[in-house]
């Protein structure tokens, strides 16, 4: 990314894209699972408090005057250490693109293309994230602008089974139990990816007066595109809800029209690409971050070292075997996610401190 | 090597340098008071009547002390240092003349033009746009040009590019209006060519290209001269180049691939239908077979169920997959295309019928392929003939073979993945640094009516954003801020 900086409207697009893929495929249905038709409680509580935490982080970037990670780590560690601790920050970034792709494959793998070898699933799916990673943000900024179209045209095919929703299906409201609600926030802290995205995304931003309108538009639209999928994957399904893998796969299966018959295929055209957005938010985060810890070679050899990162991503992906599957990992990553925002937050503090002493 | 003070020394350079090339004429006469000089020139290339009863005349009347070239009756005279820069001008169309004792030598250009004189233009045809076209003499070309835009602003920088050509190379644009930032980077890359000829403007083209290893070109090249006047009132730079009957147009968006005059001459609801044609007719060319391919092979249930019978019995008899059908249809249409290209006109059309009926049909016949895949290669052929660029056409043929493939071996989902890298390099492309999908991505709303929607002139009065005009504003305001 380096130079190629972020606009506001962009950044706005680029956390879309770390949310929007998760909750048109099976997030609303986790929820559901996990509070019952409480879920919407629970959405907005964490959509909130990530609000207020986005906020938080901001503030604190900005008053150390939007170092990288990587230059905070600096600062503190001196250069080797800090950039060991940077170079581990980027193997978690490598975890989460690796959990994200995995997921992918098993979608792709049972939906679309069953025959198909995981490895070349795999591949194919990498390469989007690769050429958008080794043209760095601006590319990011571009490409993930399209999410805004894909919301439209997937709430439009959604539409087009209206007659089979039952809006009774959503009520009562208030069915879940508080406790359970609360049991399960941090494990569906969806939010949080933004949350540890947001030290690697602010610093390249520009107009950065205008990075709290962006946050207060990415929580708006994620929290609208989130309930709207909720609501429509309840008043379709009822209760069989919680049970779906890909909920809306299946509305578009067993959806029987006259015109448009099979919407699945459609689907895939739109799930597609937010996957590949999906995946690059952390694929161009992890190749940004390898270009701030080897500058001169990243310059050099940004091909390779797109390819090789993207070689491991695959592999990883591919072959370690999950006897429990890959949702809770991802629930566990949501954790890590929130533990890792807070160290960087901490860093950061500890950064302003350091320069406070410095200057005065 | 530079004049001596040595006359005869300096006649034996030219000499030596003109030897076996008879059309270089190197000539001895005297002053009025028998000081020796000596012309230098190529048959041919030069007016003959001028230097004759104007020039040759003018400088026998001086002597050998009085002389002064500022009272020569042709211009522009210039004062050459050296015997190459003397010789590269001779080269070009010019009298070189020096005089014994004189360290410096003059340079007169009296070029007689040769070569066609502006026709109607051949490969970019227009309904009612102009009938005229560049050609390959530079002077002729810039006239072309002064003539339509009457404006001394109209600049013409040029440059000598070509080690061994030593072409002339234009820079065309309208002071005022285009991007000071845009012209400095033009030239540092016209500065930088270092090749020994220029056989056309594409060379020029490619070589100072933002990323030369894409096959989307980020350059028109057109010999519509009015396509090259509309460029200059965006605010773009025009090249022209000694030899090539074509100009060359930076920067472009991907848009601009897509538009011809006719859309402007036309009203904007008929020249929108004509955009809206051209941009389904690209869509077509480049997705149409790779669809066939993944429904095909891979969604055949989408198909609804009386033409999938119809689909079936099509293929029962063909003994390939879809994919390798379709490239075996894909390569024979492109063998075909090219011989009719290559070929005299009248045993074009005898390829054609022998390609398009005789082969098409016993193809059929034999099995190879149905008859199915056969309307959908006519349907991307022609489809392919509504781009109006020849370069962006190739660039899409070329393109669809991919696209085929990603289709044929992972259907829908490889073609969407296809489909997005393809969307993900024209958004990294830039022409002379800017955007290539300009204006709509980065969106600049204002500009939005110039890429498929042709508007009425009242909503064209803003100059597209991407040529980064000074003055935005089209109209009386025009060169002044």
């Amino acid at each position: 990314m380096g130079k190629n900086n972020l606009t506001p409207s962009q950044l706005t697009a680029f956390f879309l894209a770390s949310m929007v893929a998760p909750a048109l495929i099976n997030l609303s249905a986790l929820f559901f699972a996990a509070m019952g038709r409480g879920s919407w409680i629970g959405i907005l509580a964490i959509s909130v408090a990530s609000l207020f935490l986005l906020l938080l982080f901001y503030a604190i970037i900005k008053k150390a005057g939007f170092p990288s990670v990587h230059m905070v780590w600096q600062e503190l560690l001196g250069n080797r250490l800090g950039k060991a601790v940077c170079f581990l920050l980027s193997l978690y970034l490598l975890f989460l693109a690796t959990i994200v792709l995995r997921s992918f494959i098993y979608a792709i793998n049972v939906y679309y293309l069953p025959h198909t070898p995981m490895v070349i699933v795999a591949a194919l799916l990498i390469l989007p994230p690769i050429a958008i990673a080794y043209f760095g943000a601006r590319s990011m900024g571009h490409a993930s602008q399209f999410i805004y179209f894909f919301i439209l045209i997937f709430f439009a095919f959604l539409i087009i089974a209206k007659k089979n929703y039952q809006v009774s299906s959503i009520f009562p409201l208030l069915e879940a139990d508080p406790q359970i609600i609360v049991k399960n926030l941090l494990p569906l802290c969806f939010t949080s990816c933004t949350l540890f995205g947001c030290f690697y995304l602010f610093p390249l931003t520009t107009n950065r007066k205008r990075i709290p309108h962006s946050i207060f538009a990415y929580s708006v639209i994620g929290v609208f595109v989130l309930l709207a999928s909720y609501c429509i994957g309840l008043a379709y399904f009822g209760d069989i809800f919680s049970k779906m893998s890909l909920p809306f796969y299946h509305i578009d299966t067993t959806h029987k029209g006259r015109i448009l018959e099979r919407l699945d295929i459609l689907y895939m055209m739109i799930v597609l690409p937010l996957f590949g957005l999906y995946l690059s938010f952390w694929f161009s985060q992890l190749i940004e971050s390898q270009r701030q810890i080897f500058p001169t070679f990243a310059e050099q050899h940004n091909g390779w070292i797109t390819v090789i990162w993207a070689l491991a991503v695959v592999v990883l992906s591919v072959y370690p075997s999950l006897d429990h599957g890959i949702w809770p990992i991802y629930s566990m990553s949501n954790t890590i996610n929130l533990i890792a925002a807070g160290i960087l937050s901490i860093s950061y503090l500890i950064y302003i401190l350091k320069r406070r002493r410095k200057f005065s | 090597m530079k004049i001596s003070n040595d006359f005869d020394k300096n006649m034996a350079f030219l000499k030596e340098a003109a030897a076996d090339s008879p059309d270089y004429i190197i000539i001895e006469r005297k002053l009025k008071d028998g000081t020796r000089f000596l012309l230098c020139y190529i048959d041919n290339m030069i007016n003959s009547d001028i230097l004759n009863i104007r020039l040759l005349p003018a400088i026998m009347g001086f002597t050998g002390e009085n002389f002064d070239f500022r009272r020569i009756p042709a211009s522009p005279i210039r004062e050459v240092l050296s015997l190459d820069e003397g010789l590269t001008g001779v080269a070009t169309g010019g009298v070189f003349f020096l005089i014994e004792g004189h360290m410096k030598g003059f340079q007169v250009r009296i070029e007689r033009w040769v070569g066609r004189t502006p026709d109607k233009p051949e490969n970019e045809k227009s309904v009612q746009g102009s009938r005229d076209s560049f050609v390959e003499n530079l002077r002729t070309n810039l006239a072309i040009l002064r003539t339509k835009i009457a404006n001394y602003n109209l600049r013409f920088e040029q440059h000598d590019i070509g080690s061994t050509t030593k072409q002339q190379l234009m820079i065309t644009y309208i002071h005022g209006l285009a991007d000071e930032d845009m012209l400095e980077r033009l030239r540092k890359r016209i500065d930088a060519l270092n090749f020994d000829g220029f056989l056309s403007s594409s060379y020029v083209a490619q070589m100072i290209a933002d990323q030369k290893r894409s096959p989307f070109p980020q350059w028109i090249i057109t010999e519509r001269t009015d396509k090259a006047q509309a460029a200059l009132l965006e605010g773009r730079i025009i090249i022209l180049l000694t030899g090539s009957p074509n100009a060359l147009i930076l920067p472009v968006s991907f848009w601009s691939f897509f538009q011809t005059m006719d859309d402007f001459t036309f009203h904007p609801w008929t020249g929108s239908l004509l955009g809206f044609f051209r941009f389904l007719g690209m869509f077509l060319s480049l997705f149409l077979p790779a669809l066939y391919i993944a429904v095909l092979s891979y969604h055949y249930y989408i198909v609804p169920l009386n033409l999938l019978s119809t689909l079936a019995a099509s293929r029962s008899m063909v003994i390939f997959s879809p994919l390798v059908e379709a490239i075996i249809m894909e390569f024979l249409f492109e063998i075909i295309r090219e011989a009719s290209v290559r070929l005299p006109s009248f045993i074009g059309t005898t390829i054609g019928i022998v390609g398009g009926i005789i082969i098409g049909q016993t193809a059929v016949e034999a099995g190879i392929v149905s008859n199915l895949m056969v309307i959908v290669v006519s349907i991307t052929a022609i489809a392919g003939f509504l781009i109006p660029d020849q370069y962006m056409a190739q660039t899409l043929r070329f393109t669809r073979y991919i696209m085929m493939l990603f289709a044929g071996f992972f259907g829908f989902a490889g073609l969407i993945i296809g489909a997005s890298l393809l969307f993900i390099h024209l958004l990294n492309l830039r022409s002379l640094d800017r955007p290539y999908l300009s204006p709509l991505f980065p969106t600049h709303r204002k500009n939005l009516s110039n890429t498929v929607i042709r508007m009425p002139f009242k909503l064209l009065r803003t100059r597209p954003n991407q040529a980064k005009p000074i003055d935005q504003v089209r109209g009386k305001r025009n060169g002044k801020k």
